[in-house]
């Protein structure tokens, strides 16, 4: 189940160039192309006559051109050429739907059009900061649900045993969790007192020894996620003490695209307080956060294949707090979202 | 859990052999659909909960069946049988439960009954006779006075794709001379073994305890995977256990916590949650998460009432509490 009211990451900007590319999104197969004035389009990507895909005919213009009989569909999604018919039947169209770019990426809205405002995509704190670096993001395709997805980014836990090499660290086993539910989402979060840096940020402190470190795992409905880490001098860190000059701040920025119900595209990129120009800092970062995605890709595909086993029962634990609370809200979000869809019938 | 209550109205009451009745059922609002397997929660007088499994077709649009077993001094069926009557409302909560047809599986099934516990399997046959997945019906029952709904069976095993198979333990004459059934004595590793070709099938058993260890015994002699064998006891959990104690009611006082089953009753300490203090008092109530989320230490408050320190995930049915998140206020009584 989905919440259709909401914006998707639909694809990377650069990956939309002079062809139409076929994405999938929450069930619905889409095509999108670039129009000549730059925007992206994004269609219904099946020929209402034989249900071709439109992705694999070709690009007119602004338009696209079906490769099985020529019918042609403009950016809205209108027909504006049958070709062999005396009239176009005004039955001739495709959905279209919203896109709008932000952070280099295509964002899609799935519902009703008159509901769509841009003002509600996920902000990016610091985008267009100098002072601020990016390690630039990338996407993979998971084979789970995605809410295996966000339970994941609103369970600090499971980096102590999943990312031992990189994110993890002891303390990650020991200190207990808290969770705050709000308005958009559920965060888990906890600090972590004189404990030795995790490994994948240890090379990047501005100071030696210990550090006080905060997990801040925070999951805005329906799928979208900002984990921000922060090491700061032992002594220095604590919920509402300020920022320490020599603090180490990343945001993560998460987004989930359910393909469907067992298939999720997962897209990323991270914002820095330091080196904000060094390439070479991004790229290595880069690497290592696709290492650590690796990770989880091969524990929540597996999740997904066990958790499809419902025979025997699966245990909730004190850890599954944040995340069963997130899923108990969006579910109730869904269903709202579908009765007034029913009742609007 | 947290859907509102159903009102349901009895719109027929149907004497299916001499000890099992059904209702048929129309709620007052919306129907919710239920999935074969699922049984409804009743509210009875008297702070009386009973889980009672819908027997009928799950297509059966607007309409729930209950198939319900007169058990001796039994609260919930005891009322069922002598108070309630075509055009009174019930109360319940529902559909629930997890044990249910595994709809997407290709695999042959076989639905093993005792008694009464047919009624969550026969609404899976009423599914499955839908469908081209072959299937058998086994009910084991005592004699053809005892054998609910077998022309409804008979009917349902008119398909190509359904076979019925009565086990009587102990036949009449009358049986006899009707055939009424196909094996008798208990279910036995040989009437299965030659009604079951070689094959894959999913088994879901329903039934009282000795029918269901029996019944798990053969299949899993028969080398059968623990993993395709979904199971649901019948009748009051208590029947679990081997000798459940009856304590005497106990009369409240003070800050006293009184848990009933264990026959224990100790002044509150103070402790986080009643959960601890079923701890501390040597008790090992269920649990999982001691957060509020799994529900796993569900148990009906008897007398008193509790503050909650954590919001549960899903509310407990009415009259019940989570013992990890609620603290006593006064004394409370526990059927634990």
């Amino acid at each position: 189940m989905f919440l259709r009211n909401a914006w998707y990451v639909a694809a990377w900007d650069h990956e939309i160039g002079a062809g139409l590319v076929p994405i999938k999104v929450l069930g619905e197969e889409v095509v999108l192309y670039r129009k000549t004035d730059g925007t992206v389009a994004a269609l219904e990507d099946a020929c209402p006559h034989r249900k071709l895909p439109l992705s694999m005919g070709r690009i007119k213009g602004d338009q696209v051109e079906c490769g099985y009989h020529g019918l042609t569909f403009d950016g809205k999604g209108i027909c504006t050429r049958v070709p062999g018919a005396e009239k176009i039947p005004h039955v001739a169209q495709v959905r279209s739907y919203l896109i709008v770019e932000r952070y280099g990426l295509l964002w899609i809205w799935m519902g009703e059009a008159d509901k769509a405002d841009p003002a509600q995509i996920f902000s990016v704190d610091h985008w267009g900061d100098p002072a601020w670096g990016i390690n630039k993001g990338e996407s993979m395709a998971l084979d789970c649900n995605y809410l295996y997805m966000t339970d994941n980014l609103l369970d600090p836990s499971h980096v102590a045993w999943v990312h031992p090499t990189s994110f993890g660290n002891t303390a990650a086993e020991a200190t207990p969790l808290n969770t705050t539910v709000g308005e958009k989402g559920v965060t888990v979060w906890r600090w972590m007192l004189d404990t030795p840096p995790a490994p994948f940020y240890a090379p990047f402190l501005k100071f030696k020894g210990n550090c006080d470190r905060k997990q801040h795992y925070e999951v805005h409905y329906p799928s979208h996620a900002i984990i921000r880490a922060i090491f700061t001098p032992v002594g220095t860190g604590g919920e509402g003490k300020p920022l320490h000059p020599d603090v180490f701040l990343m945001d993560s920025y998460n987004f989930m695209t359910p393909i469907d119900e067992n298939t999720t595209k997962y897209y990323w990129f991270q914002m820095r307080n330091f080196a904000p120009d060094d390439a070479e800092v991004s790229a290595k970062f880069a690497k290592s956060v696709r290492g650590a995605f690796e990770e989880d890709r091969v524990v929540l595909a597996a999740v997904h294949k066990g958790m499809a086993n419902k025979r025997n029962p699966h245990l909730d634990l004190k850890i599954d707090v944040g995340p069963l609370r997130f899923r108990k809200t969006l579910s109730k979000m869904i269903e709202d979202e579908q009765a007034r869809q029913v009742a609007a019938e | 859990m947290s859907s509102p209550a159903l009102s349901l109205k009895v719109v027929a009451k149907r004497q299916e052999s001499r000890l099992i009745a059904s209702f048929l059922l129309e709620p007052e609002g919306e129907f919710r659909p239920f999935r074969p397997g699922q049984f409804l929660v009743f509210r009875l007088p008297g702070g009386v909960i009973r889980n009672y499994s819908l027997s009928g077709a799950p297509d059966a649009k607007g309409q729930y069946r209950i198939t319900v077993k007169r058990e001796a001094m039994g609260q919930g069926s005891g009322h069922l049988h002598d108070q309630v009557s075509v055009g009174d409302v019930l109360q319940a909560e529902g559909p629930r439960g997890d044990f249910v047809l595994h709809t997407e599986s290709p695999r042959p099934v076989v639905l093993l009954a005792g008694g009464v516990g047919l009624t969550p399997l026969l609404s899976m046959l009423h599914h499955l006779a839908q469908t081209d997945r072959r299937t058998l019906f086994v009910h084991a029952v005592e004699n053809g006075a005892d054998h609910p709904l077998r022309e409804e069976v008979l009917a349902l095993a008119a398909r190509p794709n359904v076979t019925a198979h009565f086990c009587y333990r102990a036949p009449t004459d009358q049986d006899r001379a009707e055939g009424r059934f196909h094996s008798e004595g208990f279910l036995s590793k040989a009437t299965l073994q030659a009604l079951l070709p070689l094959d894959d099938y999913d088994f879901y058993l329903c039934g009282p305890p000795a029918f269901m260890q029996a019944c798990y015994a053969i299949l899993r002699d028969l080398g059968v995977a623990r993993d395709r064998i979904a199971h649901e006891f019948f009748g009051p959990a208590s029947q679990l256990d081997p000798a459940p104690a009856k304590p005497a009611p106990v009369a409240s006082q003070g800050n006293d916590v009184t848990f009933l089953a264990a026959n224990k009753t100790a002044p509150w300490d103070d402790s986080p949650s009643l959960l601890d203090f079923a701890e501390t008092q040597g008790l090992q109530p269920a649990f999982s998460c001691r957060a509020g989320v799994c529900g796993t230490c569900v148990t009906r408050l008897v007398e008193g009432s509790v503050d909650w320190t954590d919001d549960p995930l899903d509310p407990p049915p009415e009259g019940h509490i989570l013992l990890c998140c609620t603290r006593p206020k006064g004394a409370v009584v526990l059927e634990l």
